[in-house]
């Protein structure tokens, strides 16, 4: 195979995935977002962004396809690897490659410079299935959220909606819902419709506060970077709507039915289509409202909307900080006792050291006698210091004592002090792979779940009724990356104990006696996403402490794998007898080595879901503020 | 004495066979002259001794396999002298008392002692100066190269092995610049540096051991100084510097499975072979190998002693006959060896080249 020929087929390959998903992407820019709202009907996605964020979208879309043929063709290439060396390994005679296999560049037919075109084309109509059209989409809605092209009105929309208008002060200007008490409130009073009261002074609030900041010369004010030909054409269509409601509203209504199922569905309608285009203007303008005076209803509506804002991922970033330090120390400790049970510094082993120290310092031969015999003391400076055996200890005599003492304490504190270091570097690396694997697997199940929800595709649900085929389907991609994860970690840990320089035979064997290590992290992967979506989506409904035992109980469930890992993964030479006063044996070293820190992460991610949650008391008092169900956007079914 | 009153007759007639200008034999006088056949001690799975019978010997076996010798080329060379102990009544007759098995590793020590009793250098020898003086036809994995063949009389290729690398599973290679370590040596191999520097150069080629390139290098070029700037801890020959030889697979298999060598070099049978025999060895040979090298048997014919001549032409004659066809003998000494391990593609494609389809 000629490596020239072939690099210009993984060339060929990646820009096959581009034109593609140059394709599939410019689609999506003709798709309408929000067809749920009636101000928003036929307004295309690509009609809300800009040029540039077009082209960034592109990218990072674009970015996501290549990644997976990245990952994939690397892992072809691995696989080749590992299965090409099992052969040669049970193979007789040479096995290196046939003659002008390597240097026929007309030999285009050959097997090897297929796969990278194989695999594009296996990428492309895998996309295109319908089975996999959500995780296409997940990429997709990723991108356009990366790039700023506005996916997060749904998350937008639903905090309006949870905002108590009817608590804003007396002074925020509210025309519409003074209209009404004064010309409308009567005739519902009387009629069958009273009960329709609530709901459209809700509708007219929303409208009275939300709207002056969308239409007119206001707009401009609180979102100077929406200049859009579309925008401004939205605001002027919500403004006909507006003075359409006030119209009806600005005479005594008539005690007629169809006057006020005209009144209450034009509320609920201009409310909506409000809501709905003051969320596209929050995004177009970073999620932000500029210029806001304090203590205005816009300004409340800001903090309100800016409050409950990625609290999922907050929680994740500090959990993974915190997780990847208690980590590391419960690595510490537990590979600590077992070197100090296991192997512990010997006085024989400490004297070897100190007389080629004092010999090559050209000592006298009198002292170096004398230290050849060991202190008394040595090793009391930090009595009782783990890891010194007491046997063999001398008591020293003569002048040439103390020098000789202060050798052996010096000898012994470098021992200690390295082989701390090294315990240290070997638990950051052991904590460093299972990070990726379980940061891979959360972040990627948070940003599924975030789109699903912008795609309205992600119903609340109960716990009695767990939708359990919605998680396992949300949790696979998770349970792969989670591999991907922590092949990554170890690989690059083994890479930079060589020196970064590996032979493909190491290559080969690397991923040949690991491979059952890594396939299990996509159990773990598994668990860490069921838990992350568990906990982010039922946290609201539960009390804290609830929360706090349920992220408890998956830490321990993801150590119990671990555990199992660890016996399944772990080739037989590996496993080690439990050292005598230790209180564990090996396998329970390596599952808190390496599951100390998916345990804490679960734990503090429950933590800080709970207490950077911004609604006070209980929950369910925040959801009992929401509006009527006819308020809310439209779902999707339940999956 | 009758013997030697047969050897005056043969030498005679052969005297007078020469002076009418052709070389004719009569089958029925009987020959003494005696054929050395040059086997190896401990070169499995090609030319070793076996203390316990293996199944391969038995009633049927040759002369060679009868002595308790085994592997692939001397399965090859017994079944050909087999052949030629039958007399057929126009060759030259053969019985199994003028078969004389020599173990070259033995031989080779012998020498190597005591040539070292006259020097305090270490002594290289090449097993191939026993060609002619001890040894007629040499049965074991010898690489066809293109000094043997202009010195000795060549069979066609034998076998197709390569040279390779085997190394620990769990080991860490050590960094560049720590190579000079007294107890661990990078590389093992059996032989003399000369016969490894293709082998290297190769896996060299193929991009492996990069960051020991320029010391390997400098090692294969100038081994004595590379050992004088990495001098063994003690007395003993303890692995030790980047280049490090024994003089049996025995000896660096055994220290390579105690993680006393990084990388154990040779022709990727014999070293999986003899690394396989270490019980608990945990070792990959990689993807590949590296270079390819063809067996064959190699002999010193003397056209003065016309009648051992006309033997060693016998035995090739046998010997190509044996294996050209599609019964043919290589499959047979495969079966016998290897039993059913699969062949490399590239030995597949060779085997099929000798006898064509089986």
């Amino acid at each position: 195979m000629n490596s020239l020929i072939y690099a210009g087929v993984v060339l060929a390959g990646a820009v096959t995935l581009l034109i593609e998903a140059y394709r599939n992407y410019n689609s999506s820019l003709t798709s309408i977002p929000f067809k749920e709202h009636p101000i928003l009907q036929n307004v295309e996605v690509a009609k809300l962004c800009t040029p540039r964020e077009k082209n960034i979208g592109f990218m990072f879309y674009s970015l996501l396809y290549l990644v997976s043929y990245i990952v994939i063709l690397s892992s072809t290439e691995v696989y080749e690897l590992v299965s090409q060396a099992a052969q040669a390994n049970s193979e007789v005679g040479p096995t290196d490659a046939l003659i002008g296999e390597n240097n026929d560049p007309f030999g285009l037919a050959g097997t090897q410079y297929g796969k990278p075109i194989f695999i594009s084309a296996a990428i492309i109509s895998i996309f295109s299935l319908g089975a996999l059209r959500p995780v296409e989409s997940t990429m997709r809605s990723l991108a356009h959220r990366l790039a700023g092209v506005p996916r997060g009105v749904y998350n937008v929309i639903e905090d309006l909606h949870a905002i108590p208008f009817h608590e804003f002060p007396v002074e925020c200007p509210k025309p519409l819902t003074d209209m009404f008490d004064k010309n409308a409130r009567k005739v519902f009073e009387g009629s069958y419709d009273e009960s329709q009261i609530k709901t459209i002074e809700t509708s007219l609030r929303t409208v009275d506060y939300l709207a002056p900041a969308i239409t007119g010369k206001l707009r401009i004010q609180y979102f100077p970077f929406t200049q859009l030909d579309k925008m401004s054409e939205l605001s002027t269509i919500l403004e006909g709507k507006v003075e359409e409601l006030k119209d009806l509203l600005k005479k005594p209504l008539e005690e007629e039915e169809t006057d006020r199922q005209k009144v209450f569905q034009l509320a609920n309608s201009v409310a909506n289509d409000t809501i709905a285009l003051f969320a596209v203007h929050f995004l177009r303008n970073n999620r932000a409202i500029k210029h806001v005076r304090e203590d205005t209803a816009i300004s409340r509506i800001y903090d309100s909307i800016q409050r409950s804002y990625q609290v999922e991922l907050n929680s994740f970033a500090m959990g993974m900080l915190l997780s990847i330090c208690a980590a590391v120390i419960a690595a510490f400790s537990a590979y600590y006792l077992w070197v100090v049970t296991v192997a512990p510094i010997t006085p024989e082993a400490l004297q070897a050291s100190v007389v080629q120290r004092l010999e090559t310092q050209e000592q006298r031969p009198e002292m170096i006698a004398v230290c050849r015999m060991t202190p008394a003391n040595v090793g009391r400076f930090d009595a009782p210091s783990p890891g010194i055996t007491d046997a063999g200890l001398t008591p020293l005599e003569g002048p040439e004592a103390k020098a000789c003492e202060a050798a052996w304490n010096g000898n012994l504190k470098t021992r200690l002090s390295e082989r701390r270091q090294l315990i240290l570097a070997e638990s950051f690396w052991a904590v460093f792979g299972v990070f990726l694997a379980c940061a891979f697997a959360a972040i990627s199940a948070i940003f599924g779940r975030d789109v699903r929800k912008e795609d309205n595709s992600w119903p609340e649900w109960k716990i009695r009724r767990i939708p359990f085929l919605r998680l396992f389907s949300m949790a696979i991609v998770p349970a792969l990356l989670a591999i991907l994860g922590v092949a990554i970690g170890s690989f690059l840990k083994f890479w930079v104990d060589s020196n970064f320089n590996l032979t493909e035979n190491q290559i080969a064997f690397f991923f040949q006696s690991k491979w059952a290590f890594f396939a299990m992290h996509a159990g773990l992967g598994f668990i860490v996403a069921i838990a992350v979506l568990f906990l982010t989506d039922q946290h609201d409904n539960m009390h804290d402490i609830t929360t706090f035992f349920l992220g408890f109980v998956f830490a321990v469930i993801a150590l119990g794998w671990y555990y199992l890992t660890i016996i399944a993964g772990y080739p037989a030479e590996f496993m080690r007898g439990r050292p005598e006063g230790l209180p564990f044996g090996f396998e329970m070293r390596e599952t808190i080595i390496f599951g100390a820190h998916t345990f804490f992460f679960l734990i503090f991610f429950s933590i800080f879901l709970e207490v950077t949650e911004d609604r006070p008391g209980d929950k369910r008092t925040s959801v009992s503020l929401k509006p009527p169900l006819i308020f809310r956007p439209k779902k999707a079914k339940a999956a | 004495m009758i013997r030697i009153l047969t050897t005056l007759l043969f030498v005679c007639g052969a005297g007078v066979a020469t002076a009418q200008g052709t070389l004719r034999v009569d089958p029925n006088r009987e020959v003494s002259v005696e054929l050395r056949i040059g086997v190896r001690g401990s070169a499995r799975p090609f030319s070793y001794y076996t203390s316990v019978l293996s199944p391969n010997i038995s009633t049927k076996s040759g002369p060679l396999r009868a002595k308790g010798y085994d592997g692939y080329m001397v399965y090859i060379c017994d079944e050909v002298l087999k052949q030629m102990l039958i007399d057929d009544g126009r060759s030259p007759p053969l019985n199994a008392n003028q078969i004389k098995t020599v173990n070259i590793d033995t031989t080779m020590a012998a020498r190597r002692a005591l040539a070292e009793k006259e020097t305090t250098d270490t002594v290289a020898l090449d097993r191939f100066d026993l060609l002619g003086e001890e040894v007629d036809i040499l049965c074991d994995p010898a690489s066809i190269t293109r000094d043997r063949v202009r010195q000795y009389a060549v069979s066609p290729p034998l076998f197709m092995t390569g040279v390779g690398y085997l190394s620990l599973r769990h080991s860490v290679p050590p960094s560049a610049d720590m190579l000079c370590r007294p107890d661990k040596a990078l590389m093992g191999y059996v032989g003399t540096t000369n016969a490894l520097t293709g082998g290297v150069q190769s896996i060299l080629d193929a991009g492996e051991w990069k960051k020991y390139r320029d010391q390997i290098i400098t090692a294969l070029r100038n081994p004595t100084a590379a050992r004088e700037n990495c001098p063994p801890p003690d007395a003993s020959n303890k692995p030790h510097g980047i280049l490090w030889s024994a003089n049996t697979h025995d000896e660096v298999a055994e220290k390579f499975c105690d993680g006393a060598i990084d990388f154990y070099v040779g022709d990727i049978e014999i070293i999986a072979t003899h690394a396989r025999e270490n019980t608990g060895c945990e070792w990959s040979s990689g993807a590949r190998s590296f270079t390819n090298d063809r067996y064959a048997i190699f002999a010193d014919i003397d056209y003065a002693q016309k009648e051992k001549a006309l033997l060693i032409g016998r035995f090739f004659e046998v010997l190509n006959r044996e294996i050209a066809t599609s019964d043919s003998l290589l499959d047979r000494a495969y079966i016998a060896t290897f039993g059913a391990a699969p062949r490399s593609q590239k030995l597949d494609l060779f085997f099929w080249s000798m006898r064509g389809e089986p």
